[in-house]
């Protein structure tokens, strides 16, 4: 009998089909884990955690938040092997520990307690601190006591100050500087023509001083701010060692461990909102990833403005005005090619031609006086952009074609017949029944441009741009300046940054945006193309 | 629906837009502008593209480029010159002769001065050691040796037009024979602390001198002079000197063509023959060490030019190895320069004139003499751009020299090379180091086979899989699930490779190193339980509703995931009852292999993330495509689905999946971000799938920012990136060919 099964099952095969299906399960599960491990991390790294109070049994304590557990490896003696674990407790206070984490042996811990009163403090420097408050001071005068009156108090002080401190700082005193800088390049300019004296010169030399005064009195005001600001907060951490921190270092302060699961949510949102819209603190691992989110859809938009046009006319080249032979196989073969040859590849051409060869002649010609600092000879939003546009227009021209090809030969036909010109029959007729195809290339273009990072690290990603390549001084697009990705975020913080453990909410948070960003273009791209096919089925009829 | 008729050139019912124009010539110049356009912006992108292949030859080219020299000027010295030297610019040079020093300007083709030198007396210039840093030391012919110190400074004018200015810097002869005679033989080193110089004093006699410089507290430097004789019963007479910074010693080189080697840390020791020529009647004519102090040119009475290695065995026993044998000279070849900038070194006889690279063991140039004149001495121009020599008949000769890259060569890039401070050849990729004298090693070979290593792993994992999965989608699963499956997939790929690699790196890498034998097991535990499913299936028809036909996935998801689960807890107990508790000790101990935890397997299993979905697409499509008349002939013949899926679907798609699998090949050739996160980037060279590697395109990654415009590094790296795209572009130029001789198949069929 069980022979005749295995004849059986030789015969229909289903043990093969049966592994077939196991591959296919097999990168199903696959891809969901990596994707439920990156949505869970992210979304925990933005969930309040609860602080918890550790009481080792040699009777020393540890406050903070577990973040890993683990089995600990050939623990106990060889004979009597034991299966005991041990967990990972971020303690914050780096300024103090000089370390945020520590791993406990779980058999080491006697009791685990978690008081209302701990709070959780996000500083402008250092990292968190997880401690208690002992009071509030203004000045030397005592304004509030005890944590839930502290709490009150600081919540209703902290917007203020943050909010004032910001604008001088980034804002203004950026914009002088930068001011200073141009007439600074202005006059080395005139020098290099050979024109050292005269009314130019004069005016120039005018504005410096005035600016520098600017400078100095932004300066000042941002002094006596900071002299206004004399509110401070005490704080303690579980040994019962002080840390008093000026209100201007504290961008937020709560208590974790008394949360309601509406104060969880709410903490949850706004952390999530920090994100999108802060600009990254120590070193990129904590803060917001905005100027990230910038760069990337400003590179993308700069790249599809160029990479479109161009895939459009290119494939409109090929189907429509070349003539079918030989030559346009070979051309065709080349771009579909083209798609397949590594991004890296792109990049170097991009260093060797943009960079170097463009790049370079236009700060002879243009950019003179600034040399040998170089202005567009050196890695830049445009250049990546280009090098991007490269990189996607086979997308789009290879998506622009299939779309040509589908248009049945009647339909223009039709067009002719009717007297229509070429050009009108291609822009009245062609053009808008390929346009859901160049709207998929083009989506298509834009995920992988969101997504790539390689040609990107040699052509103009830096991991802190100190400001953004748009902004509210003249000429606003600054194409030469240098800018931040997503994707080199998430390279650089998770592998360069010192601290990676304290890097990795950061960058399992990056990793999800980014993922949703490519995923959402590509589900777009996806819908208009089976639209689109429905539609001409439909038509053909 | 609305029926208009129009005539060219009439107007029609709607107004027409100003954008067509509206005569029939406005409405054909239109259509020709049209034309105009797509035809240029058609060619634009042509030529971009092959632009790309353009721009990354240009910048290869240069390296590729045979060195050249031209004779840029001539004139006459006024006496023979036995040793020179040059600036920088090429502008002035110093000459060594009979009655002393003398300046010319290289430039104006003339002599310029002729610097008095302190307590010169009436001494005549009997022997010299010369120097590419402009520090020779002469042997007097009465018995003093006298270093000399020359410094070219810049000076500026009020234009910034530079010129130099020759200065000696005063140094003082120093009396080394006491009976007068003539010094002859003397060789020297000078390095920040001070200089040493070993002067022949006697038959089987040296006299070394030890000056140090010391800073005093004044901020003035006072320097020490210490002198000792040594005595050496060599064979045969001394005929070569030199000193060997690595090891502290003294070589000399006799006429019985022995090598002998004095230990300076104890000069009284007695000499070590640590070489020798082929044949004693070959005698040693130069010793010389090239930039750095590790590679020694031995020149030979019989010409040749041999480069050698001083290696200490454990025993403290030096030995002479030899690395290479270069082109030889037809007569002894007595001069020799070496350049500042990298191992390039001059040899010359009095005949001959030859530039040699010490990496490569490549000869690369020669500079014959003139008819009737013999050389008497050469120098390497200090930026390695030129060279001056100069011949009995007092003639100077520059040449300019382009060669600004002497250690490429095919061979140096692609084959073992020697590499100073090694045990012998080897592939080596170090392209930065500490100091200026570091050996820069371009090997290409670890960096191409890091990425075939990646490549293969990442194929180990991602073929079987796609090509399963692609089969069961295509060939056996209901198409209202395949509709869901296939986006399923094409999202996956889109998933961007530097998710992939951080993913890879900080979560795959220590799962990986924890479950390491659960995972290696796993293939075996989930095809035994598909069995014993299987088995259960036929045995219990009550069950079949689990697994419809076309639906046996949901089945197999949850079969898979038991198995997986199954086989980490296997895994773990193999572990303690078998691998020591513990497999990275294990395989230490057992198998000698070392485990990274950023490894080929990692990579593998990341970059298969990334390959699977463009080979599932690829060969799903190629399977789907088979006409369905030839699946449903085979299915009326009696054929069961998996026979006609294997016997006639498969063989008809095979040209698409074979193309499939090629272009996966090729995406994980230039996988970039995956590579650079999931591997240590060392680049060694063993296939263990539990050491990392380094690839050529995360090389470049790392590399190019650092790389200076137009230097070494950087134009090798654009060879890098050629080699990427000469590599990819051929697979998938062939796959493309393939799938379109299989898209004619098809429509034949």
């Amino acid at each position: 009998m069980a022979v005749n099964i295995g004849k059986k099952i030789w015969k229909r095969g289903d043990l093969f089909i049966w592994l077939t299906g196991a591959g296919l399960a097999l990168s199903l599960i696959l891809t969901t884990a990596l994707l439920m491990g990156i949505v869970v991390n992210a979304f925990g790294s933005f969930w309040p955690e609860k602080i918890q109070i550790l009481n080792l049994n040699d009777g020393s304590k540890v406050l903070g938040t577990q973040v890993g557990r683990e089995s600990i490896p050939n623990y106990g003696t060889p004979d009597e092997r034991k299966e005991t674990y041990r967990v990972q407790i971020k303690k914050a206070n780096r300024d103090i520990y000089n370390s945020d984490f520590v791993w406990i042996d779980e058999d080491k811990i006697k009791i685990i307690q978690f008081p209302e009163e701990v709070v959780a403090v996000t500083r402008r420097e250092w990292g968190y601190f997880f401690g208690y408050i002992k009071e509030v001071l203004d000045g030397d005068q005592v304004i509030a006591r005890g944590t839930r009156e502290s709490l009150k108090v600081l919540q209703s002080l902290l917007p203020e100050v943050t909010a004032k401190n910001k604008k001088i700082e980034k804002k203004e005193i950026g914009a002088i500087n930068y001011k200073l800088e141009r007439v600074r390049l202005k006059l080395k300019r005139l020098n290099l023509k050979g024109i050292s004296e005269g009314p130019e010169v004069d005016e120039l030399n005018q504005e410096i001083p005035e600016l520098q005064s600017k400078y100095s009195e932004l300066e000042k005001k941002l002094h006596e701010l900071r002299e206004s600001q004399t509110g401070k907060v005490v704080l303690q951490t579980i040994e019962g060692r002080e840390k008093t921190l000026p209100l201007a270092q504290v961008l937020d302060i709560n208590n974790p461990n008394s949360f309601s699961l509406l104060d969880k949510f709410g903490y949850f949102l706004k952390s999530i909102n920090d994100f999108f819209w802060d600009d990254p603190r120590e070193a990129n691992t904590e803060g917001g990833v905005f100027p990230a989110i910038f760069g990337t859809v400003l590179m993308v938009m700069m790249m599809s403005l160029l990479a479109t046009p161009l895939g459009v006319l290119a494939a409109f080249y090929l189907r429509e005005y070349a003539r079918q032979g030989t030559m346009v196989s070979i051309v065709r073969i080349a771009v579909n090619n083209l798609a397949g040859v590594p991004s890296i590849v792109f990049g170097v051409f991009g260093v060797g031609f943009f960079i170097y060869f463009i790049g370079g002649s236009i700060d002879q010609i243009f950019f003179p006086e600034a040399l040998p600092t170089p202005t567009f000879g050196t890695g830049g939003i445009l250049w990546a952009s280009l090098t991007m546009a490269l990189l996607t227009v086979p997308v789009v021209i290879v998506s622009t074609e299939e779309g040509l090809a589908a248009v049945p030969k009647g339909t223009r036909e039709a067009s002719l017949a009717l007297g229509a010109t070429k050009f009108e029959t291609t822009w009245r007729v062609v053009l808008p029944t390929v346009m859901p195809s160049i709207l998929t290339g083009l989506i298509l273009a834009m995920a992988r441009a969101a997504g790539e990072v390689a040609p990107l690290m040699i052509t103009g990603v830096v991991k802190l741009a100190p400001s953004l390549p748009v902004d509210g001084l003249w000429p606003f697009i600054h194409l030469e300046r240098k800018f931040m990705h997503l994707g080199f975020h998430i390279y650089d913080v998770g592998f360069q940054s010192p601290n990676v453990d304290a890097a990795r909410p950061m960058v399992f948070a990056t990793t999800l945006l980014l993922i949703l960003m490519v995923i959402l273009l590509n589900i777009a791209a996806i819908y208009l193309r089976n639209r689109l096919r429905k539609q001409l089925t439909a038509s053909a009829v | 629906m609305n029926v208009r008729t129009t005539k060219p050139g009439t107007e029609s019912t709607k107004p027409v837009r100003a954008f067509f124009g509206k005569s029939l010539v406005q409405r054909q110049f239109a259509d020709s502008m049209a034309r105009g356009v797509v035809t240029t912006g058609g060619w634009i992108i042509i030529l971009s593209i092959l632009a790309i292949l353009f721009v990354i030859i240009a910048e290869i080219y240069p390296l590729f480029k045979s060195p050249t020299a031209t004779l840029i000027s001539e004139f006459k010295a006024q006496g023979v010159p036995l040793a020179i030297g040059m600036d920088p610019y090429h502008d002035k040079a110093y000459t060594i002769e009979r009655d002393g020093i003398r300046f010319y300007s290289l430039q104006e083709k003339s002599f310029e001065s002729k610097p008095d030198l302190p307590d010169w007396g009436s001494a005549q210039v009997t022997g010299v050691s010369p120097s590419t840093k402009h520090f020779p030391v002469l042997g007097l012919s009465d018995g003093r040796v006298y270093p000399i110190n020359v410094e070219f400074r810049s000076v500026y004018n009020s234009e910034s037009q530079r010129t130099i200015k020759p200065q000696l810097k005063s140094e003082s002869p120093i009396q080394v024979r006491t009976d007068g005679t003539p010094v002859t033989l003397l060789t020297h080193i000078k390095n920040e602390k001070g200089y040493q110089i070993a002067a022949q004093s006697g038959p089987g006699k040296i006299t070394l001198i030890q000056a140090r410089l010391r800073k005093t507290m004044m901020g003035t430097t006072r320097k020490t002079v210490s002198q000792e004789t040594l005595t050496i019963p060599a064979e045969g007479e001394i005929t070569a000197m030199v000193f060997d910074e690595a090891y502290n010693s003294l070589l000399l080189g006799t006429s019985f063509g022995q090598i002998l080697r004095i230990d300076m840390e104890d000069s009284q020791s007695p000499a070590q023959l640590i070489g020798a020529t082929p044949k004693p009647e070959i005698g040693v004519s130069n010793l010389n060490y090239v930039l750095g102090g590790y590679t020694l040119v031995v020149t030979d009475s019989e010409g040749h030019v041999n480069s050698f290695q001083l290696q200490k065995s454990q025993t403290g026993k030096f030995t002479l190895k030899k690395i290479y044998e270069f082109q030889p000279h037809n007569n002894p070849s007595g001069l020799f320069s070496y350049s500042l900038r990298n191992k390039g070194f001059l040899t010359g006889s009095k005949e001959m004139v030859r530039l040699h690279y010490g990496t490569t063991g490549e000869s690369q140039l020669e500079f014959p003499s003139q008819e009737k004149s013999s050389y008497t001495a050469v120098t390497l121009a200090p930026k390695f751009d030129g060279i001056l020599t100069a011949d009995n008949s007092g003639n100077l000769r520059r040449w300019e020299m382009e060669n600004p890259y002497p250690q490429i060569s095919l061979t140096g890039l692609m084959g073992e090379i020697w590499y100073e401070g090694y045990e012998g050849p080897e592939y080596v990729w170090q392209s930065t180091g500490g100091t200026d004298e570091f050996e820069s090693k371009f090997s290409l070979v670890p960096l191409m086979f890091g990425t075939l290593k990646g490549t293969v792993y990442a194929m180990f994992f991602a073929v079987p899989l796609a090509l399963f999965a692609s089969f069961y989608v295509s060939q056996f699963m209901k198409p209202d699930l395949k509709r869901i499956i296939k986006p399923v997939i094409e999202i996956m790929a889109a998933l961007p490779s530097v998710v992939l690699g951080f993913f890879a790196a900080l979560v795959i890498a220590p799962q990986v190193e924890t479950f390491l034998p659960g995972i290696i097991i796993m293939p075996i535990v989930v095809t035994a339980l598909i069995v014993i499913a299987l088995l259960a299936y036929e045995l219990f028809p009550g069950m079949r509703f689990l697994a419809k036909d076309g639906r046996e996935i949901y089945l197999l998801i949850f079969i898979t995931l038991l198995g997986g689960s199954l086989s980490f807890y296997g895994g773990t107990l193999i572990e303690s009852s078998l691998l020591l508790g513990d497999h990275r000790v294990w395989l230490k101990q057992v198998l000698e292999v070392t485990y990274d935890q950023r490894n080929a397997l990692v990579v593998g299993l990341a970059m298969g993330f990334a390959v699977i979905p463009i080979i599932f697409t690829i060969a799903e499509d190629s399977l789907s495509n088979v006409p369905e008349h030839l699946r449903a002939s085979s299915l009326a013949l009696g054929a069961t689905p998996w026979q006609t899926a294997l016997n006639v679907i498969l063989p008809t798609a095979s040209p698409g999946i074979f193309s499939a699998i090629m272009i996966g090949f090729g995406r994980a050739i230039g996988e970039t971000m995956i590579v650079l996160m999931a591997t240590g980037n060392t680049p060694v060279m063993e296939w263990s799938m539990f050491n990392g590697f380094r690839a050529l395109s995360a090389n470049i990654a790392v590399e190019l920012p650092e790389a200076p415009e137009g230097g070494t590094l950087f134009r090798i790296l654009f060879l890098a990136a050629f080699l990427l795209f000469a590599m990819t572009f051929i697979i998938n130029t062939l796959a493309e060919l393939v799938r379109l001789r299989l898209r004619k198949r098809y429509q034949g069929l």
